[in-house]
C-alpha cells in the first residue's frame, strides 16, 4: 500500500527529472545487495553500516567499502540530501516520522517470504532507481540459478534449517521455498511450526529429518544446542551440514548463492 | 548565598553548557555555515537536534525529580522510580503498539505508553486500596512490575520474525534518537503536571524524616501524600518512557550525587535532583553520539554502564567507612 | 479551664482489645504521669489522645470537641506528640530538625520570624543550642533525645504528650528534661508523660493515672496514687516511701518512692 503510493509519487517525479537519476540512500543491508546490482554506482550515496560488517553483509566487502555507510539515523540521512530513502520493514518509527517531516520520500521494502515476492521487490527497486532493465537482468540470473539448482532425481529429502538457539524458519518463509525448489522437504511444517518458531529438541529427536542445516556465521564452530548429548547421538542417523547465516537474512541476489549451497548439499543424496 | 542556591545555579549553568554541546554533537559534523537559516542542513539542527536536547532535559529532570521524591517518601536512599511498576506498564503499552504495527502518526506510540502508565496507576490504586501502608504499596508495585514485564517479554516472544522482536527490544533499550517537536509537545505537559504534584509533597516529605507517627502527629495527611506521590511519579515516569523508552539509574543516582552538596533534607534535594537529572541525561546523550562507534550506543545501556561503577564506588566508600 | 477528656474509650488493635472503658480527664497547667506495666496500653492511649488512633467506641474530647473531628492541622498545632522511637531518617543538622516542629504552623511561604524564635527558644530550653549546626546523626543518644524534645517544644503546643522521653539520658539530663516538662506545664500547657521510673514520676507529676491491661487501676493526685496499695499490686513490688529533706526542711513536700523488692 505504502510502497505503491510512494512509487506513484516517485514515477511522477522521476519522469519530471527525465535524465536526472535519483540519488538513493539505503538504510537496509538487504536493499543494499539489490542496489549495487541494479543502480548506477553514482546514484548510491549511502548504504547501511551493516553492509560494511563482514559478519552481517550481503555484499562483497570490497564492493561495500566503495560506498559511504550510515547508521540509519535521520540526521545522517538528511546530511546526504538524497532524493529517496529505502528501508526495510523494521525501522524505528521516530526515524520514519523525522524523515517525513523533513520531506524526504521513504520507500519501505518488505522482508520477502517467497521468491516471487523477492523478484517483485527487485522490480520495485529497479523502477525507483530508473533502471528497470537491470532489474530484469538480475531476476533472470536468479531464475537461472534456481533452475540449475534443481535436483536430478525427484526425491524430496526431509530437511530442517536450524538457527542458533533453536529458531527454525517454518512454512511461508523464503527459506522454506528455497528448500522446496532445491529438492528438500521442510520438516518444520510436519512439526507444526508457523513462520519462525522455536523447535523443542524432543520433536527433533522423535521424528528426525535426513538433514539438518545449522545456520551459523561463517566462522562459528558449533552451536550450544547442537552439542546436546541427545543431538550428538542423532548424528549417527542424520547428516549435519552448515549453511551461512547471511544467506538467510535477505532475498534478492543472495538467493543465487543460497540455492548454490543448497544444491551442493543436495548432491550428496543423488545416485552416483 | 546558601549551599542550595549555589548548587542549583551551578547545575543550571551546567545544563546551559551541556545543551550547547548537545546541539553541536552528532555523527554529522556541521560547519558554521550550516547554522544559517537558508542552509538545508539547518533542518538537522532545528528539527532534530534542538528537540532532542529539549527532550533530554525534560526526561532527565522528570526522572531525577521522581527519584528524589520516591526516596524521600520511602525513607530509603535506594528507592527508584521504577518501584511502583508504572514504567514497566508504560513500556508494555509501547511494546503492544510496536507489536501491532500501529504507526499512523507520531503520537500513536507515546499515547499507548501513556495509556499503559495510566492503567498501571489505576491498577496500583486497586491493589493497594485505601490504606496508607508503605509495605502494601511497595508489594503492589512489585506485583505490577512483574506482571507487566512478563507480558512485555511474552509480546516479544510472539513477534512473527526475529527482526520484529529485535525492533521491540531495541526500542525498550531506551534512546532519544530522531525525536521531534511532536514528542516534546506530548511529553512536556505530562511531565509538568507530574512535577507540580511532586512539588506539593516537599514539606510533608521533610516531616516524614522523623518517621510516620511523628509526621502524622504534626498534621501530615498520609493518604493525600501517597496519592500525590503516585500520580506525580507516574506522570513523570510515564511521560519519560513514552518519549525515550526505559532509561534507568537516573532517578537512583542523581539524588545520591546531590545530597552531599545540599544536605539530606528531602525538600532541599527535589530541585537539584531535577536539574542534575537533566544535566546527566544531556551529557550521556551527547556522549552516545560523539562516541566513535558506527551507530549510537542506546541511551538506556549507556546509563546502566554509568550506574554500575557509580554504585561500586559507593560500596567501596561505605565499606571503608564501616571498617 | 480547658481540659482533655477521655470518655469510655475502647480501642482494639489487630482484633485484640487494648483499652477498655477508659474514662479520665487531664487539666492544662498540670503534669500527669501515665504509669503501668508493659503492655498496659499507654502508647495506644497517647495515640488516641493525639487523634492518631481511631477508637472503637467512646471518644477523646479537647475543650468539648471530639479530637477526631478537628482538622489535621489545627490538631497538630494544639497537640504535640513525642514518640518513643526517635527515628531520624536523613542526615540533617539539629537546627533543621528542630524547625520541623514548626510544620503545623508554617505558612505558604516558608519560615517566619516567629518560627525562628520558637526554634531558638526550644533549643535553648533543652540545652542543645550549641549543636545547632551539627548533624543530628552525629549526636549521642542522650543529645538526640533532647533534640527530639526540642522539636516538639518548637511547636508550642497546648498539650504535650511524651512517650518515655527519659530513655538513654544520663541522670543530669533526665532531671533537666523533667524540669523542662514542669516549666512547660507552668506556662499553661497540659503535659502527659509516660514514665517507667517511679522516682521520676513522683518528682515531676501533679497527677498520676495508673493503668493495667487497658484499664484504669487508680487515678488522682500524685501522693494518693503513689502511696496506694494498688501501685504495689499493679507492679508486683514492695516500695519504700521517703520524705526528701534538704538541710532539715522538707523540699516542696516531696516524697520519694523507691522500689525495694518483688512482693512475695
Amino acid at each position: 500500500m505504502r510502497t505503491t503510493a510512494c512509487l506513484l509519487l516517485l514515477s511522477l517525479s522521476i519522469a519530471a527529472q527525465a535524465a536526472e537519476r535519483p540519488r538513493i540512500v539505503s538504510i537496509n543491508p538487504c536493499v543494499d545487495a539489490v542496489l549495487v546490482r541494479v543502480a548506477d554506482a553514482r546514484q548510491i550515496i549511502g548504504i547501511s553500516h551493516y553492509s560494511q560488517d563482514p559478519k552481517a553483509t550481503s555484499i562483497p566487502i570490497e564492493v561495500a567499502r566503495r560506498f559511504r555507510a550510515t547508521s540509519g539515523t535521520a540526521e545522517e540521512v538528511v546530511a546526504l540530501a538524497p532524493d529517496l530513502v529505502m528501508s526495510g520493514p523494521h525501522v524505528s518509527p521516530a526515524t520514519i516520522f523525522a524523515l517525513e517531516r523533513l520531506h524526504i520520500p521513504i520507500m519501505k521494502l518488505t522482508v520477502a517470504d517467497s521468491v516471487a515476492q523477492s523478484e517483485q521487490e527487485i522490480r520495485n527497486i529497479a523502477r525507483a532507481v530508473g533502471e528497470p532493465a537491470r532489474g530484469e537482468q538480475l531476476i533472470a540470473s536468479i531464475e537461472r540459478a534456481i533452475a540449475e539448482a534443481r535436483p536430478r532425481d525427484s526425491k524430496a529429502v526431509p530437511a530442517l534449517m536450524w538457527l542458533s538457539g533453536g529458531m527454525v524458519p517454518g512454512a511461508g518463509t523464503l527459506a522454506d521455498e528455497l528448500l522446496q525448489r532445491t529438492g528438500f522437504r521442510n520438516m518444520s511444517a510436519a512439526y507444526g511450526l508457523q513462520q519462525w518458531d522455536v523447535l523443542p529438541l524432543e520433536y527433533l529427536i522423535a521424528a528426525p529429518p535426513a538433514l539438518v542445516l545449522s545456520l551459523a556465521p561463517e566462522d562459528a564452530t558449533d552451536d550450544r544446542v547442537l552439542r546436546h548429548p541427545a543431538v550428538i547421538k542423532l548424528r549417527e542417523r542424520v547428516r549435519f551440514r552448515t549453511y551461512p547465516f547471511r544467506l538467510l537474512s535477505c532475498g534478492g541476489p543472495t538467493i543465487i548463492q543460497a540455492v548454490a549451497r543448497l544444491s551442493e548439499v543436495r548432491r550428496e543424496w543423488e545416485p552416483r | 548565598m546558601n549551599a542550595g542556591l549555589r548548587t542549583n545555579l551551578a547545575l543550571a549553568l551546567g545544563i546551559a553548557f551541556a545543551a550547547a554541546l548537545s546541539i553541536a554533537a552528532g555523527k554529522v559534523w556541521l560547519p558554521w555555515s550550516a547554522w544559517t537559516f537558508g542552509d538545508p542542513r539547518w533542518l538537522i539542527i532545528a528539527e532534530l537536534r534542538v528537540p532532542r536536547t529539549v527532550l533530554a532535559i525534560v526526561v532527565g529532570a522528570a526522572l531525577g525529580l521522581s527519584g528524589a521524591a520516591m526516596q524521600g517518601y520511602l525513607r530509603n536512599p535506594l528507592a527508584d522510580p521504577g518501584l511502583f511498576g508504572i514504567s514497566s506498564g508504560a513500556a508494555l503499552g509501547a511494546t503492544l503498539s510496536l507489536y501491532f504495527g500501529y504507526q499512523s502518526s507520531p503520537f500513536v506510540l507515546p499515547s499507548f505508553a501513556l495509556a499503559g502508565a495510566a492503567l498501571s496507576m489505576f491498577t496500583l490504586a486497586l491493589l493497594a486500596g485505601r490504606s496508607g501502608s508503605l509495605i502494601l504499596f511497595a508489594l503492589a508495585g512489585m506485583i505490577l512490575a512483574s506482571i507487566t514485564s512478563s507480558l512485555t517479554t511474552l509480546t516479544i516472544s510472539l513477534a512473527s520474525t526475529p527482526l520484529a522482536a529485535s525492533e521491540i527490544i531495541t526500542w525498550l533499550m531506551g534512546a532519544l534518537t530522531d525525536r521531534s517537536w511532536d514528542d516534546v509537545s506530548m511529553t512536556l505537559p505530562v511531565v509538568i503536571v507530574g512535577a507540580v504534584l511532586l512539588a506539593f509533597t516537599a514539606r510533608s516529605l521533610d516531616a516524614l524524616t522523623l518517621g510516620e507517627q511523628a509526621a502524622r502527629s504534626m498534621g501530615v495527611d498520609q493518604r493525600r501524600l501517597q496519592w500525590l506521590i503516585v500520580l506525580g511519579v507516574g506522570l513523570c515516569v510515564g511521560g519519560s518512557v513514552a518519549a525515550s523508552g526505559m532509561i534507568g539509574f537516573v532517578g537512583l543516582m542523581v539524588p545520591h550525587i546531590v545530597r552531599p552538596l545540599v544536605g539530606g533534607k528531602p525538600s532541599a534535594i527535589l530541585l537539584p535532583s531535577a536539574l542534575g537529572g537533566a544535566l546527566l541525561v544531556l551529557l550521556a546523550d551527547s556522549l552516545v553520539r560523539i562516541a566513535p562507534t558506527v551507530s549510537e550506543v542506546r541511551l538506556g545501556i549507556a546509563m546502566s554502564m554509568l550506574g554500575g561503577p557509580f554504585f561500586l564506588v559507593m560500596l567501596m566508600r561505605l565499606r571503608r567507612s564501616l571498617a | 479551664m480547658s481540659a482533655l477528656r477521655v470518655e469510655q474509650l475502647c480501642v482494639s488493635l489487630r482484633g485484640r482489645p487494648v483499652i477498655h472503658d477508659f474514662t479520665t480527664h487531664f487539666a492544662r497547667g498540670r503534669v500527669t504521669a501515665l504509669l503501668g506495666p508493659n503492655g498496659a496500653g499507654k502508647t495506644t492511649l497517647l495515640n488516641c489522645l493525639a487523634g492518631l488512633q481511631r477508637p472503637d467506641s467512646g471518644c477523646v474530647r479537647i475543650d468539648e470537641v471530639d479530637v477526631q473531628s478537628i482538622d489535621r492541622r489545627s490538631r497538630a498545632r494544639r497537640i504535640g506528640l513525642l514518640p518513643q522511637q526517635g527515628e531520624v531518617h536523613w542526615d540533617i543538622d539539629v537546627a533543621t530538625l528542630v524547625s520541623l516542629g514548626r510544620f503545623p504552623h508554617r505558612g505558604r511561604w516558608g519560615a517566619s520570624a516567629e518560627d525562628h524564635q520558637a526554634v531558638l527558644r526550644a533549643m535553648a530550653a533543652t540545652d542543645v543550642s550549641q549543636f545547632a549546626a551539627r548533624s543530628a546523626r552525629a549526636l549521642s543518644g542522650g543529645e538526640r533525645s533532647r533534640v527530639l524534645l526540642a522539636r516538639v517544644l518548637a511547636g508550642e503546643p497546648e498539650w504535650l504528650l511524651a512517650d518515655e522521653p527519659l530513655a538513654s539520658l544520663d541522670p543530669a539530663h533526665q532531671l533537666d528534661v523533667l524540669d523542662r516538662l514542669r516549666e512547660v506545664a507552668a506556662r499553661g500547657a497540659g503535659v502527659i508523660v509516660v514514665l517507667h521510673d517511679l522516682g521520676h514520676a513522683a518528682r515531676v507529676a501533679d497527677d498520676v493515672v495508673l493503668m493495667r491491661e487497658g484499664r484504669i487501676v487508680a487515678q488522682g493526685p500524685r501522693h494518693t496514687v503513689m502511696e496506694a496499695p494498688e501501685l504495689r499490686e499493679t507492679f508486683g513490688i514492695d516500695v519504700q516511701i521517703f520524705n526528701v529533706h534538704s538541710g532539715g526542711d522538707v523540699v516542696n513536700g516531696e516524697r520519694f518512692v523507691v522500689p525495694l523488692r518483688r512482693s512475695r
